[in-house]
């Protein structure tokens, strides 16, 4: 994600994060493709169509395929993270059992994705699929594996394999030996032999009778008792004191084949890491096609060039907040706004939804300039530098909300140059109304002489008229008088702010005054209708 | 003695100790000895397992356990899970020839179960699981069908050894509930057979009167007893499973002395207890005493000393 794109705070305020969470990829390759994901700027139209294309197909594609799904998915699911090992052997490092098993079980997991990719309704994403290395595969499958495990087989060095018979041979004549004395014992009684030794308590018959028996020494003992081993032959201690010599000359032996596969896997190195960067891809176009698929996203029409279109939305969806809404047993109004180059304003009634307007076309704006389908009936794009998101937010880096929101304000501004798309939600509206309204309307202006395109909500008078700027507005509570929502209000419910709340969007053709519904959003969210009544006489008043 | 009896009809099994040096890892190659000609075993300790006595793991068993543990190269290696530890990811092999190590399992229960499924999914008919210290919750349902509890004998003294030793086996075994709450994550009191969720900190006047018996979510520890001190001490507390019940032997003796009833919503029971009549520092009591006094503690639980076979 490109920070000049989207800063910290647009981020947060479109919840790009959250959208983000939604895709839910497979493998450690595929979270990592997420977390670098990187926006198509003006320039890259066709490569965004091209991606928008591949998103569109592979959705349809896994709508119709549920089983080849579930075989790509788990195959993804087992991906594992192979590049420091790669890395490690093209720079001459040995890797260790573990490490070439994993490029085994990678390679397998490989075939297994190109067999998949080998559909010939895929043609389209030949260039994703993964090439994989049939030959590595073969040398790390030598001898009597099966094509998921692996083991330094005896196949591979002939010194390995003389090493481990001899020490299998001499193993087995320690064990006869071994058993041969413990019979003996037995004969006499003493039955309990645990990995060749037997504990005896002291000063019991049995410890007596065996305590200086030739065929056993006391190997230690306690307070209480007394452990005794088999005494080996002289001959038999040579097999032990030969084994342990093996077992250091079979230490180097493995390290040796450990650093002769490496070379190998050196040799493929790059092919895998291309086929790493393929498989991270393919994850992450999964996970995005089959949420698409999920929220009904449609392909956005991407246009190019100069033009006057900057943004056309029917019927779009903020995904994380109607997400939130369903869980509640509520429905998302979907939005519909035709944005221009230049600036425009949005007026509307306090929860009438200006911020959430904002909040969809922003996120949408993100969700398609990185190659993902929208939420909405229909999407036109004419794509952007940045996307930049203002609201009146907390205080922070020591300065008053109001200044935090200026700061953010002027590093944007110095972007003008660019073509940027401008959110401002309600900007100064925490300073004295005249000095708020003069710093909207200069700021407007100011925004509608750039190539940017600017969406500013504001509850001032007028400011569309000042700046000669196009003019939204919010339905919200305009076909409801105070008087009728007074009627309304005596025993509803909490909810019913929601059912008289119109969030359809009107374009202002004349002048005409912003909403003045802010009484009865408070009448409806249970301000005391005594203290209503006494605002209406202040408002007759001013 | 032969342990292998002791565990019919168990599949996975977890041998967990009083401490340090009670004998978990020796029990663990008493069992894996015993079943290696006629059980497809798998292994894996919770945590570091076999730092002072090596587990001896026969050849073709399954072993999970870290993937940078150097005896990985002895193994044929079959998988690699998901399973952390600070030792890289689990991976499960067979092990190609007998060997003596020291294994680094998971390190939380919901991996150790999953790995246990696993071993069993790769065709193990037993799977033994080795316990790190005094971990208990490898005794747990959701990882085992039986578990073993081996006591040592690392107390400060010899009547407080006894005494702890019973209180592990009473805390335990401690009874099933017959009725349980509808989810594990919240306080609930049952009040004429309904369970009703209630805030710790902020009981209700009511619940004080009518609940007949309430679950505690998660571990149930010493200071536990004081959020619930105005209680009927005859309330019986349900737990999830008993060893979530972190209580020293003297407060477990304390709550029984006030009448606290305690059951749980599941749990594996003890197929037997094995001792250690040696401390890890060389200290050492009378095996066949302590096996006496065991027994009779204990009653009809089955305890055995491996080493003296009796």
């Amino acid at each position: 994600m490109s920070d000049l794109f989207l800063d910290r705070d647009t981020r947060e305020r479109v919840e790009w994060d959250y959208l983000l969470s939604l895709l839910e990829v497979r493998s450690p390759l595929g979270l990592q493709y997420k977390n670098r994901l990187k926006p198509y700027l003006p320039g890259e139209e066709k490569e965004l169509k091209e991606e928008l294309r591949r998103s569109q197909k592979f959705s349809q594609f896994i709508s119709q395929n549920r089983d080849w799904l579930h075989q790509l998915s788990s195959n993804l699911q087992e991906l594992k993270d192979l590049r420091n090992s790669l890395k490690k052997a093209k720079e001459g490092g040995r890797l260790s059992v573990t490490e070439l098993f994993e490029i085994k079980r990678f390679l397998f997991i490989l075939e297994n994705l190109k067999g998949l990719m080998r559909n010939r309704e895929l043609s389209w994403l030949a260039r994703f699929r993964p090439k994989g290395a049939p030959a590595l595969f073969r040398i790390l499958n030598k001898g009597n594996q099966s094509p998921q495990s692996f083991y330094l087989v005896d196949e591979y060095s002939p010194q390995l394999k003389k090493l481990r018979r001899e020490k299998l041979e001499l193993r087995s004549k320690l064990e006869q030996e071994k058993s041969r004395i413990v019979e003996e014992l037995r004969k006499m009684g003493l039955e309990h032999f645990h990995q060749g030794e037997i504990t005896l308590q002291k000063e019991t018959p049995e410890a007596s009778k065996i305590l200086s028996h030739p065929l056993i020494y006391l190997k230690s003992e306690n307070l209480h008792s007394l452990v005794f081993a088999p005494r080996l032959s002289s001959e038999a201690l040579k097999w032990s004191g030969r084994i342990k010599e093996i077992e250091v000359e079979e230490a180097k032996r493995e390290k040796e084949v450990c650093q002769v596969l490496s070379r190998k896997v050196a040799n493929f190195a790059e092919s895998l890491e291309q086929d790493t960067e393929r498989v991270a891809y393919l994850d992450f176009l999964l996970a995005k096609s089959e949420a698409a698929l999920n929220y009904g996203g449609i392909m956005p029409q991407i246009l190019k060039g100069e033009g006057k279109t900057s943004v056309s939305m029917s019927n779009g969806v903020h995904l994380p907040l109607a997400l939130r809404l369903k869980e509640k047993g509520y429905r998302f109004h979907p939005l519909s706004i035709h944005l221009k180059e230049g600036a425009a304003l949005l007026t509307g009634a306090n929860m009438s939804g200006k911020t959430v307007l904002l909040k969809t076309v922003g996120l949408n704006v993100c969700l398609a300039q990185h190659g993902m389908l929208v939420p909405a009936k229909s999407f036109k794009l004419r794509p952007f530098d940045f996307v930049f998101f203002s609201t009146r937010g907390k205080e922070q880096d020591g300065l008053s909300a109001f200044g935090a929101e200026i700061s953010g304000l002027k590093r944007a501004l110095s972007l003008s140059k660019k073509r940027g798309l401008f959110l401002v939600d309600e900007l100064a509206r925490g300073t004295n109304p005249k000095e708020g309204f003069a710093i909207n309307a200069a700021i407007l202006k100011f925004l509608s002489d750039t190539k940017s395109t600017s969406l500013f909500t504001s509850h001032f008078d007028g400011l569309a008229r000042v700046c000669r700027v196009e003019h939204w507005q919010m339905a919200g509570l305009g076909n409801i008088s105070l008087d009728q929502v007074k009627l309304l209000v005596k025993g509803a419910s909490e909810d019913l702010i929601l059912t008289l709340m119109e969030y359809r969007l009107e374009k202002v053709k004349k002048e005409q005054a912003v909403p003045h519904d802010a009484l009865k959003i408070a009448l409806l969210l249970g301000l005391d209708e005594v203290v209503i009544e006494l605002a209406e006489t202040f408002l007759k008043k001013v | 003695m032969r342990i292998l009896p002791l565990l019919k009809g168990c599949r996975a099994v977890s041998v967990v100790g009083t401490g340090k040096g009670s004998g978990k890892t020796t029990t663990c190659n008493y069992i894996l000895a015993e079943a290696q000609k006629d059980r497809r075993l798998g292994i894996t300790s919770f945590g570091l397992g076999g730092t002072q006595t090596l587990l001896e793991i026969p050849q073709n068993s399954l072993i999970a356990l870290a993937k940078n543990c150097e005896i990985a190269k002895k193994l044929e290696l079959l998988d690699e899970t998901d399973a952390e530890t600070p030792w890289g990811p689990v991976v499960i092999g067979r092990a190609k020839e007998d060997i003596q190590t020291i294994i680094a399992g998971p390190l939380c229960l919901s991996d150790l179960k999953k790995i246990k499924d696993r071993l069993l999914s790769l065709g193990c008919d037993l799977v033994v699981i080795d316990s790190v210290l005094d971990k208990k919750s490898s005794s747990s349902s959701r990882v085992c069908d039986c578990f073993i509890l081996s006591a040592g004998i690392d107390f400060s003294d010899r009547d407080s050894m006894y005494e702890e030793i019973q209180s592990q086996v009473e805390v335990l075994s401690i009874p099933v509930a017959t009725s349980l709450p509808p989810s594990f994550d919240k306080h609930y009191a049952k009040v004429q057979e309904k369970w009703i969720p209630f805030d710790i900190k902020d009981i209700p006047a009511n619940l004080l009167l009518e609940a007949e018996e309430i679950f505690w979510p998660g571990a149930f520890v010493g200071g536990s007893v004081n959020l619930i001190a105005g209680w009927k001490t005859s309330l019986p507390v349900i737990v999830e499973e008993p060893w979530q019940l972190f209580l020293s032997s003297s407060a477990w003796r304390n709550l029984k002395r006030d009448g606290w009833i305690f059951k749980s919503c599941f749990h594996s029971p003890i197929a037997l207890v094995t001792l250690n009549p040696c401390s890890s520092s060389g200290f050492s009591i009378n095996p066949r005493e302590f096996l006496i006094r065991t027994s009779e503690m204990l009653g009809p639980l089955k305890v055995i000393n491996l080493k003296l076979n009796e």
